[in-house]
Formats: C-alpha cells, sequence, structure tokens
C-alpha cells in the first residue's frame, strides 16, 4: 500500500513512517495541511493518517476541501488526533463528511498496525 | 398638574364645603368664610353680589338655566358648574341648592352647598388609596407616587429610609433629583413616551440616595387615573437589585472561569497527548521484536519502566478530561442492551491477570441474571477501577475478592467485596473527592490517578445510580454502587 502521513509534528511523522515500513508498505509525508492536500490531489493513496490541529491549514480544511470537489470517497483518511473531540458528535459528522474513522492519540503501536491492516484487508 | 397633588397631601378626610344663600334674584345674601376666600374676596365684599359675578361669562347662559330650575322647585343636586375668583381663575364645584321657604310656603332664598371639584376628586384617591395605605406604606420594597411631571407626591417610608431623606425633604421633588446622572435621559425619556402613550414601561434605573452609593433598581409603575379617566400619575414600586446585580455578576464571571477552565483543560490535553504518541510508540516499538533491532535485558527493562510511565501519563489525562466532561455533565453514555454476564466475564479477565500476580482470588455471585439497557464500556469501567483497588489493598496470597450482583428495588447493585485493611471510617466520605489517592498517599502501588474513584462515582450518578463503601479497619472493604437497568437518557 502507499500511506501518507500528515501531521506538524515531525515525531508523530517518523512513528507514522517506522510502523508503515516495518509492515511492508510505501511511505510519504507532508508536513502541513496545505502540502498534504497538494500531495492528496496528486497522487493515489491507499490511506492518509491525517491531523486535526495543524497551523494555518487544519485537517479539518483538508477534509472540507476533498468533499468540496467530491473526491473524499476516494479516500481513505483515518483522522490521527489528540483533539478531544467531545461527545462523538464530531466523530460522526466527520465520517458523514467522508473519512473513514479517528484513531485517538496517543495510541497504541498495535492500534496503528490494526488499522492499518484493517484497510488492507478492505482493498 | 402638579398643583392638583400638592393639594391632595393637604387635603383632610372630611370635606369642607362652600357655602353661600341666594335670594330669588340671584344676590349672594350670605355666605361662609371658604366661600369667600376661595373667591378671593373678604365676606362682607361678597355680600350683595349677584350669583353671575362668581360665574365665567360663558356659563351664564347654563347658570340661568339652573337658576331657573330651582326656581320652579325641581332639584339641582351636585351638579358641575364653574365659578370665577377676582382675579379672573376658573375652577369647577359641584353645586347642591336647597330651598328656604318662608311661613307661607313661598321660597325666600336658596341655601347652596359648593363643594371643590378637585377636593370631592382627591378625596375620593385619597381613599381609594387608604385600602391600600397599609401595603403601600408598611411595604420592605419603595414606594413613590409621581404626577405626570414627574413630581413626587408621596412615598413610603422604605422609599424616605433608602433614599435617606425625611418624607418633607421628597414630597414636591422631582423625581429626576433621585436619579442618577447616567439613568437621568433613560427616565426623562421613558415619562416623555408615558405622558404621550399612558403605556407605562418597567425598567431598570440607577437611584441616587442622599450620600450611599446608587444603586440599581427594577422600577414597575402603574398607572392613576382621575373619574374621568384622565391619567394623573404613576403609582411605582422600586426594587434595590443591588444583589441580585451582584448575583448576576457573580454568575457571569464563574461562567468565564468555566469557559476559561475548558478552553484550559481541552487545550493542556491536546498538548499532552501529542508529544506522549512518539513516546509510547516508539517506547512500544522498541520492545517489539523485528522493529527496531532486540534489546539487552536492562535495555528492555528500562524502555519499559519508560513506557509504564508515559501509560500512567496518557491514562490521567484521559481521567482528567472524563471528571471534567463529567462535570459539564458532557459525558454521554451509549445505551445498548447486553448480558450481565458478559459484563462480568469481561470485567473479570481484564483484572484477572493482576490478581493472578499477588495469587488473589476472585470469586462471582450472580444473584441476578440476563439482559439489562445501560453502557456497558462505562460501568465496566466503574467495576475494573474498584476491582483494581481492591487488589491493590489486599494481602498477597491470602488476599479473597467476591463480586456479588443483585437486584435491589428497581436497580441492580454491585458489590465488590475484599478482605484488605480497610479503610478508615473519617477517610471513607473523602474517597470520593477528586484527587484523594494523590494528596494522600505516596505509597500507590498500582498507577491510579487519585481520580479513579470521583470518576466512577460521576459515571454512577450519570447512569442514574449511587455508589458507596462499607468499610471496618481490619476487616476489609465493600464498594457498592447501583444502575438503573433499564438505561438513561444522556
Amino acid at each position: 500500500m502507499k500511506i501518507l502521513a500528515v501531521d506538524d509534528n515531525p515525531d508523530i511523522i517518523k512513528l507514522v513512517q517506522l510502523t508503515v515500513e516495518v509492515m511492508g508498505h510505501e511511505f510519504e509525508s507532508a508536513g502541513g495541511g496545505v502540502e498534504g492536500l497538494e500531495k492528496i490531489k496528486e497522487t493515489k493513496y491507499d490511506m492518509v493518517f491525517l491531523d486535526l490541529s495543524m497551523p494555518d491549514f487544519t485537517g479539518m480544511d483538508v477534509i472540507e476541501s476533498l468533499e468540496k470537489d467530491g473526491t473524499i470517497k476516494d479516500q481513505h483518511i483515518i483522522l490521527f488526533t489528540a483533539s478531544f473531540l467531545g461527545m462523538g458528535e464530531l466523530e460522526e459528522e466527520l465520517i458523514k463528511k467522508g473519512i473513514h474513522s479517528v484513531l485517538a492519540k496517543p495510541a497504541d503501536i498495535d492500534k496503528i498496525m490494526d488499522k492499518i491492516n484493517s484497510i488492507e484487508a478492505m482493498l | 398638574m402638579s398643583g392638583r397633588f400638592e393639594k391632595r397631601i393637604a387635603v383632610r378626610k372630611t370635606l369642607d364645603p362652600m357655602t353661600r344663600s341666594v335670594d330669588l334674584d340671584g344676590r349672594i345674601i350670605d355666605c361662609n368664610d371658604k366661600y369667600a376666600r376661595m373667591l378671593g374676596y373678604m365676606k362682607d365684599e361678597v355680600i350683595g353680589m349677584s350669583i353671575f359675578d362668581h360665574t365665567p361669562e360663558e356659563s351664564h347662559e347654563r347658570l340661568k338655566t339652573i337658576f331657573n330650575q330651582w326656581r320652579r322647585h325641581e332639584s339641582v343636586n351636585n351638579r358641575r358648574f364653574p365659578l370665577i375668583t377676582r382675579s379672573g381663575n376658573v375652577f369647577d364645584v359641584l353645586i347642591t341648592v336647597g330651598d328656604v321657604v318662608g311661613s307661607d310656603g313661598k321660597l325666600v332664598r336658596s341655601r347652596t352647598v359648593l363643594l371643590d371639584y378637585e377636593e370631592v376628586q382627591n378625596l375620593q384617591e385619597l381613599v381609594k388609596l387608604s385600602k391600600y395605605e397599609s401595603l403601600y406604606e408598611h411595604s420592605p420594597e419603595m414606594y413613590r407616587t409621581v404626577n405626570t411631571d414627574g413630581i413626587i407626591v408621596h412615598c413610603n417610608n422604605r422609599y424616605a429610609e433608602k433614599m435617606e431623606y425625611a418624607k418633607s425633604e421628597i414630597i414636591g421633588r422631582n423625581l429626576v433629583e433621585h436619579t442618577a446622572d447616567k439613568s437621568i435621559s433613560d427616565i426623562l425619556i421613558n415619562m416623555a413616551q408615558w405622558r404621550f402613550s399612558g403605556v407605562c414601561h418597567s425598567g431598570e434605573i440607577w437611584m441616587k440616595p442622599k450620600t450611599s452609593k446608587e444603586f440599581l433598581a427594577l422600577v414597575t409603575p402603574t398607572n392613576l387615573y382621575d373619574d374621568e379617566g384622565a391619567l394623573i400619575g404613576r403609582n411605582v414600586v422600586i426594587q434595590d437589585m443591588t444583589k441580585m446585580q451582584e448575583t448576576t455578576q457573580m454568575l457571569e464571571e464563574r461562567r468565564k472561569i468555566d469557559q476559561m477552565k475548558d478552553e484550559f483543560l481541552t487545550g493542556i490535553t491536546h498538548e499532552l497527548k501529542t508529544p506522549l504518541t512518539p513516546i509510547i510508540g516508539f517506547s512500544q516499538a522498541l520492545g517489539k521484536p523485528g522493529m527496531l533491532g532486540d534489546l539487552n535485558k536492562r535495555q528492555a527493562d528500562a524502555v519499559n519502566t519508560i513506557l509504564n510511565n508515559a501509560t500512567h501519563l496518557k491514562q490521567l489525562v484521559t481521567d482528567l478530561l472524563d471528571i471534567h466532561k463529567l462535570e459539564l455533565g458532557r459525558m454521554k453514555f451509549k445505551m445498548a442492551e447486553f448480558d450481565l454476564k458478559d459484563l462480568l466475564n469481561n470485567v473479570t479477565s481484564s483484572i484477572i491477570h493482576a490478581a493472578n500476580e499477588k495469587n488473589i482470588k476472585i470469586k462471582v455471585t450472580s444473584k441476578t441474571r440476563g439482559t439489562i439497557v445501560g453502557d456497558q464500556f462505562r460501568i465496566a469501567e466503574v467495576m475494573t477501577n474498584i476491582l483494581y483497588n481492591a487488589i491493590d489493598f489486599s494481602p498477597n496470597d491470602t488476599g479473597r475478592i467476591e463480586i456479588i450482583v443483585e437486584k435491589e428495588d428497581e436497580m441492580i447493585k454491585f458489590s465488590i467485596k475484599d478482605n484488605g485493611t480497610g479503610i478508615p471510617e473519617d477517610k471513607q466520605s473523602e474517597l470520593f473527592n477528586k484527587f484523594y489517592q494523590i494528596a494522600t498517599s505516596m505509597e500507590r502501588r498500582h498507577g491510579g490517578t487519585g481520580l479513579g474513584l470521583s470518576i466512577c462515582k460521576g459515571l454512577v450518578e450519570g447512569m442514574g445510580g449511587t455508589i458507596g463503601v462499607v468499610s471496618k479497619m481490619g476487616e476489609g472493604s465493600t464498594f457498592h454502587f447501583t444502575i438503573n437497568p433499564r438505561g438513561v437518557e444522556s
């Protein structure tokens, strides 16, 4: 699989990269929302780990842009966030918008692996 | 208008009538002092004058009619009629004409009683007012009566007391004098609208006592009308809003603090979770075979210690958020039907490892079976929390823990009984307070945050139940909680 991680924290990028590559998948990264959105539009990824809270252009902005041009349904976006999503309502709303699921930070490495495996099983 | 009210204040409760006596030609042959005084004459001057001299010219025709009615023995009772004073002022009176007849039975002269119309009216008002006088005078609220010019014509004791004036200093003053500068334009606009429309609005104004601080008051007026329905003034209840205002301010400040706390907690937990992600992730990666190479035993121990502490920190952050959600009433419960057996299996399997480590026996006594509606995950969380405490405080090898599930009234009761050290009575009520563990015990062996039992309490209460403990030193403790088996609405 080809997997993209969009996060402004380079250490989190490194962790996802390690996990993805150990599992034998191809990895790319983007350090912000704008770069992430560009990459998603240029390249077909099998899976995207997307941070929510990033400066300037947030994960929410990325989701809304993809929702607007109707391409979000072609993506498997895992919202990888430390944000207090509160009451699960935002989560439901985002899933309605077309993301695949939410993975809360900090996540056990096994959970990250499970996510990758579950997407791979879908393909 | 103000004159009318000023007079009313002075009016006595019995009417003091004017009288005059008129001959068949309309000449005044006698009058009382009041009649002369009201018309601006000496009594001597009045005698011999015509009644037409005391009547405005435009009413002479009406006077002739009334005069002829009297001459024809027709009754004239309380007829409203104008009089004119020496200086040309016109005022209304109510005329009642009585007959004085001679020995031959013929009409000789009149005996006329004239009541000042305003006095009559004012007296009526006074009587009307007197019905409520006690309420008005002795009300704990301030009362004042103003005329349409805004002149204060009456006030109660409380008003005088609060405004720090003698009543005599208040009567006749414009209400503006008792209004704080910042409310003067408001009250003037209000008065103008009221005079124009007759509609009186309640509102808040700042009152200005003689020396004390200005205070906010809620002003509730009621219109006063004369007998013909003309607006003559208003009765106003004035309520000091200082306490209310202080309370409102306090609540507003508290709301702001709560909001700041909310933002702070949401922000800080996000900031804490972010660095925890690579700490936990890489610690786990180091311990996983085939990820980052093999570690020797000392290195593996060190990494495991990092991981344990990072996990503890993660739990603390989660607990903080949970307690925050519970405090704000934002915790949502996912209600679903589940089998009690599944719950008990899940809970015991999650703690069995910790119990086995200390060779503690766990026994489950299920006195009720079947399915209930509730948030299985949160009920399990409460049970696990209590069970870890029980394991923590029970002795190695001889420790015994019993989980009892039974029906109690309409609720399901869970009890967790241990044979541990027990909890001193004076500490039992504090157990469910936030941070109890952190504040009181440094020798915590299992990684608890001290928030555990307070979260349990919040969760149980959120699910419609109660939580408590029964304990005796040296004999162990029994924690118990109830759950509504029909679920609760979130």
